[in-house]
Order: C-alpha cells, then sequence, then structure tokens
C-alpha cells in the first residue's frame, strides 16, 4: 500500500512516499515564501528519491487544514487533481494531527498555527493521534483556559505561546488513517475553518 | 503534418475554465465556470472567495472538458496554462492543476500570459493577419499591443490606474446598477444623449489610459446634483461617460495604427463585447480601409480556449516552462 502524503498548509512542506513500514523518500523543511512554484519541484524529487512512478501510488494523504489558505490550496489541489486524474484513493486529513504525529509523550499535545488577532487554528490531541479538542478557530487565551490543571505541551512553527517545534512521523500517520474511506476528489476542498471577511462582514450588515 | 492538441487552464479571475485546442485555431472542448453570481453579492469579485471556488470546481471543468472531447490526458501534446497577470490565489489553483498534470503525464508545461489568451481569442477558426495591433479591455486590463507576427509582442501602452472593465463596474454602483457594470451601462447609454460635460481622460499624446478621473467625476456630477435635490438622467450619464471611454479609445488606438502603418486591428477583452465600442470601430476602420476582427462573444471574457489557442504558438516556439513555474499578479506582455 504506497501512500503519497502531502502537507503545505504552514510554511513547512511536508511531501512523503511510504508503505506502512517503510518511508521511501521525506520532505520537512521549512520555506521562507513562494510555496507554488518549489512544491512541484519536492514532489517530483520525492518521486525520484523513492523511484516509483505517479501512477504506482495506491492512496494520498493530504492534509486539507487548517493553516495558510494559500498554502492548503496548494497542497489540496495538487492532490485532487492528481486522485482524479489517475482515480488514486485520497484521504483527507488534518494539518495539526500531522504537526504533532511524531510525538509519543503522555501529555495533551495542543497543536496550533497562528490566524492572527489573539487567534489560532487549534486543537488537543493524544499521543494515538485521536482529537481531544477538535481542531477549530479559536482565541489563544480560550485555548489556554481548556488546559487549565492539565499536562499538556504546545506544538507550533508559531510563537503565540512557547512552544516545541512539529514532530513528523509519516509511518504512524500512514498506520492512523490506513482504514479511513477515500473521498470523491471533486468535493475534496480545503478545511478553512473560518468565513472570509467578506462573507462576515455581509452577514453582519 | 500531425495535429497538435493543447490542454489549456485558466483561473485568472472569476472563471474556471478548460479547453482542449487543435492546432491553435479549432475547438475540440471548452468548459467555463463562472462565479458572477457569487461576486455580485459583493459588488465585485473577492479575490479569497474567488480563490475558494476555484479550488471547488477545478476537477470537476478538468473532467467535462476531456468527456466532451472524448479524448484523454495521453493524447494531450502540452499542458497550457494562465500563470499570469491575475489574482494570485485564483491564478495558483489553475497553476498547480496543470504543474500536476505536467508532472504525471509527463507533458511539457506552457506558461500562457493572460493578454496573449486575449489577442488569441481572434486566432479561433481564422488566423490572424499580420502586422497588427491589438486593443486589449477588460475588468482587469486596458492595453495596446503590436504584432508584427505570430507570438511577438510590442507593448505600446495600458492603464495607468483602473482598466475600463473596472471603471464600468464602479460608475455602475455610483449610478445604481448591477453588476458587472459593462452590459448595463452599455444598454442603457443607447437610450440616453450625451449631456452631462465630463472630460476626456488622459487625453496625451501617449498609448497609456487613465480612467479614475472619469469616474471620479461621474461620482462628482452625481453627487452634485443630488445635492442641489436634482435627479441624475442614468440613461444620459451612462451615454456621456461611455462616449468619453470610447472617444479616448478609439483615438489612441487609430493613432497606433497609423504610427505603426497597420491595417489590421483586433479587439480583445471582456469589453470587446460592448456594443457602443464595436459600432464606433467599425465605422472608424471602414473610412480608414482597417481589417477589424473582434472574437466571438464567448471568447472575449475569460476562457481556456484562447489560452489553448495562444499556447500552441508558445509550444512552437519552444516556450515551455520547469515544474518552478509560479503565478505572478503583474507582468507586462513580452
Amino acid at each position: 500500500m504506497k501512500t503519497l502524503l502531502i502537507s503545505t498548509c504552514t510554511n513547512r512542506i511536508i511531501v512523503a512516499l511510504a508503505d506502512n513500514s517503510t518511508i521511501f523518500s521525506f520532505c520537512n523543511e521549512i520555506i521562507e515564501n513562494q510555496m507554488s512554484n518549489i512544491i512541484m519541484e519536492k514532489v517530483e524529487n520525492c518521486f525520484k528519491e523513492a523511484s516509483l512512478k505517479p501512477t504506482e501510488i495506491d492512496r494520498i494523504l493530504v492534509a486539507v487544514g487548517p493553516g495558510s489558505y494559500t498554502g492548503i490550496r496548494i497542497g489540496v489541489t495538487i492532490a485532487k487533481t492528481y486522485s482524479w486524474a489517475l482515480k488514486t484513493k485520497i484521504i483527507p486529513i488534518s494539518s495539526l494531527e500531522v504537526m504533532v504525529s511524531g510525538y509519543q509523550d503522555d501529555k495533551l499535545l495542543v497543536s496550533y498555527i497562528d490566524a492572527r488577532r489573539n487567534a489560532c487554528f487549534g486543537a488537543i490531541y493524544n499521543n494515538k493521534l485521536n482529537p481531544i479538542l477538535n481542531d477549530q478557530y479559536i482565541l489563544i487565551d480560550d485555548l489556554k483556559e481548556k488546559l487549565k490543571g492539565k499536562d499538556y505541551i504546545f506544538v507550533s512553527d508559531d510563537k503565540l505561546v512557547e512552544s516545541n517545534k512539529p514532530k513528523i512521523d509519516i509511518i504512524k500517520l500512514i498506520n492512523k488513517h490506513l482504514n479511513d474511506a477515500g473521498v470523491n476528489p471533486h468535493s475534496l476542498n480545503p478545511v478553512y475553518l473560518k468565513k472570509t471577511e467578506a462573507e462576515e462582514s455581509l452577514n453582519h450588515d | 503534418m500531425k495535429d497538435t492538441y493543447i490542454f489549456a487552464i485558466e483561473s485568472s479571475c472569476d472563471e474556471t475554465a478548460a479547453a482542449i485546442v487543435k492546432n491553435g485555431h479549432e475547438v475540440i472542448a471548452s468548459t467555463v465556470s463562472t462565479q458572477i453570481a457569487t461576486h455580485a453579492l459583493f459588488g465585485g469579485v473577492v479575490p479569497e472567495i474567488a480563490s475558494r471556488k476555484h479550488i471547488e470546481n477545478i476537477t470537476m471543468v478538468l473532467e467535462n472538458t476531456l468527456n466532451e472531447a472524448h479524448m484523454k490526458m495521453e493524447e494531450m501534446d502540452a499542458i497550457a496554462v494562465t500563470y499570469g497577470p491575475g489574482l494570485i490565489g485564483s491564478l495558483l489553483v489553475g497553476l498547480q492543476a496543470a504543474k500536476t498534470l505536467a508532472f504525471i503525464y509527463d507533458k511539457p508545461l506552457v506558461p500562457v500570459h493572460h493578454i496573449a489568451g486575449h489577442i488569441y481569442a481572434n486566432n479561433i477558426e481564422k488566423s490572424m493577419e499580420f502586422p497588427l495591433i491589438a486593443l486589449v479591455v477588460s475588468g482587469g486590463h486596458t492595453e495596446l499591443v503590436y504584432m508584427k507576427e505570430d507570438y511577438s509582442f510590442e507593448f505600446l501602452g495600458g492603464t495607468l490606474d483602473d482598466a475600463v472593465g473596472e471603471a464600468y463596474d464602479k460608475v455602475a454602483r455610483v449610478i445604481g446598477l448591477p453588476y458587472p457594470g459593462g452590459p448595463a451601462i452599455d444598454k442603457l447609454a443607447h437610450e440616453g444623449k450625451d449631456t452631462y460635460d465630463l472630460p476626456i481622460p488622459l487625453d496625451d499624446d501617449t498609448y497609456n489610459f487613465s480612467f479614475s478621473g472619469l469616474k471620479s467625476a461621474v461620482i462628482n456630477v452625481n453627487h452634485n446634483e443630488l445635492d442641489r435635490g436634482n435627479k441624475i438622467r442614468k440613461e444620459d450619464l451612462a451615454c456621456s461617460f461611455q462616449n468619453r471611454v470610447i472617444d479616448i479609445l478609439t483615438k489612441k488606438t487609430m493613432k497606433a495604427l497609423e504610427e505603426k502603418q497597420v491595417k489590421n486591428l483586433i479587439i480583445a477583452g471582456g469589453v470587446a463585447a460592448n456594443k457602443g465600442l464595436r459600432d464606433r470601430f467599425e465605422k472608424l476602420c471602414q473610412e480608414k480601409n482597417v481589417n477589424l476582427t473582434v472574437p466571438p462573444l464567448k471568447y472575449c471574457t475569460d476562457n481556456a480556449v484562447m489560452i489553448g489557442a495562444a499556447g500552441y504558438y508558445a509550444y512552437k516556439l519552444g516556450r515551455i516552462s520547469d515544474l518552478n513555474l509560479n503565478a505572478v499578479a503583474t507582468e507586462k506582455l513580452n
């Protein structure tokens, strides 16, 4: 069961080719900006390194958000076009889950991405990658409130609070989603967790 | 000679489009998914909403195009895509889809400038004749381009502020007409008289245009009339505005034809659908013995057929890109 995993929801590019026990190739890099021009090269390099052809992939795991709207769309467009073209099974996963997948701690794993204005896209997972608090748009203070008296660590590339860097365990992610049902690529869409400002102000009028 | 099939994708603004074009002339299939109804709620294109709609629609548009053609992606010679100018978030969806297809099918990737696309909408079914002057007028662009031969572009001038279609949208909003403003003003202008004293914008020796001053003049007229307790004569204001726009567009275009000693004129872009503009150019071109071409209405507004037509010539000239191709919001045609 060969899997292509893509996550482009923050300034960290994650592309991997693996089966449920072996990683064939893995790109995990922080980029300065301009995700859009380098992403396909990273994908291409992963295929070269793994000596695999696009037609040899059985499944795509793609992070559909939350995070940078433009970033999410880059990965999701690649994944849905790929899945549509080659009829490859496609499974949406959370960018926040990807970020904490490498942590084995028994503490609550609090994953977040800065969403500006003292808010974040945040979630709490345990080390089995089961959500304790589902992905949501939440004020950072409200998130802290939910953690009172609990044992936890923050995981993020951002600095809203003191945080540990994301650790990514590709094999764990693949096995966690081994039996997930695939979705129709036409209906695979980003999970923004937030309406556009134009829509919000329209609703307020 | 072997036929060349280009699979083309366009997503620079609020239309998600794909097409298959044969040999730069023949439309094999074309799909355009427009978002006009969505953006009409906001009185103009909202970039983030446009991007969200593009990604929802992209694979359906690709599939529909292949189905309509009864062809497979493997049969294509190249993948052409609009890389700019346009809304970055919108462009990126089409661009990533094109790059993904180029990668998995190992096809050449052909970047096409959106304006080159609009110009090549005139190449469907019959070949453009060179040398020519192209006037590209749309919601995002107002440009005069000289072409000596296929895929050679000399930028003569363009708008310094609002695009002509953008000015139409804003004026329409001021006088209470629906979005998009072009068709509404064009229709109303034919019912009115040119009675309002509006300036001819940037009436100078350059090939540049400026429409923000004219737009402000309309806003002021509207404001002053309301202040005096008068009702605005919408049809007359529409007529006066449209006349000023057409005056300057025709004046500078005819000057370019004369200076470059060119007898072929093409008009392209969404505003090429404007009846007032077409009528005036037809009359002038007849007088000056200039061969005027305007694309069929459906290829005036954004579509991927025009990208496939332009992409064919770019491909034949070897203007292909690697997978690092990026989208650009603004770039001069060259």
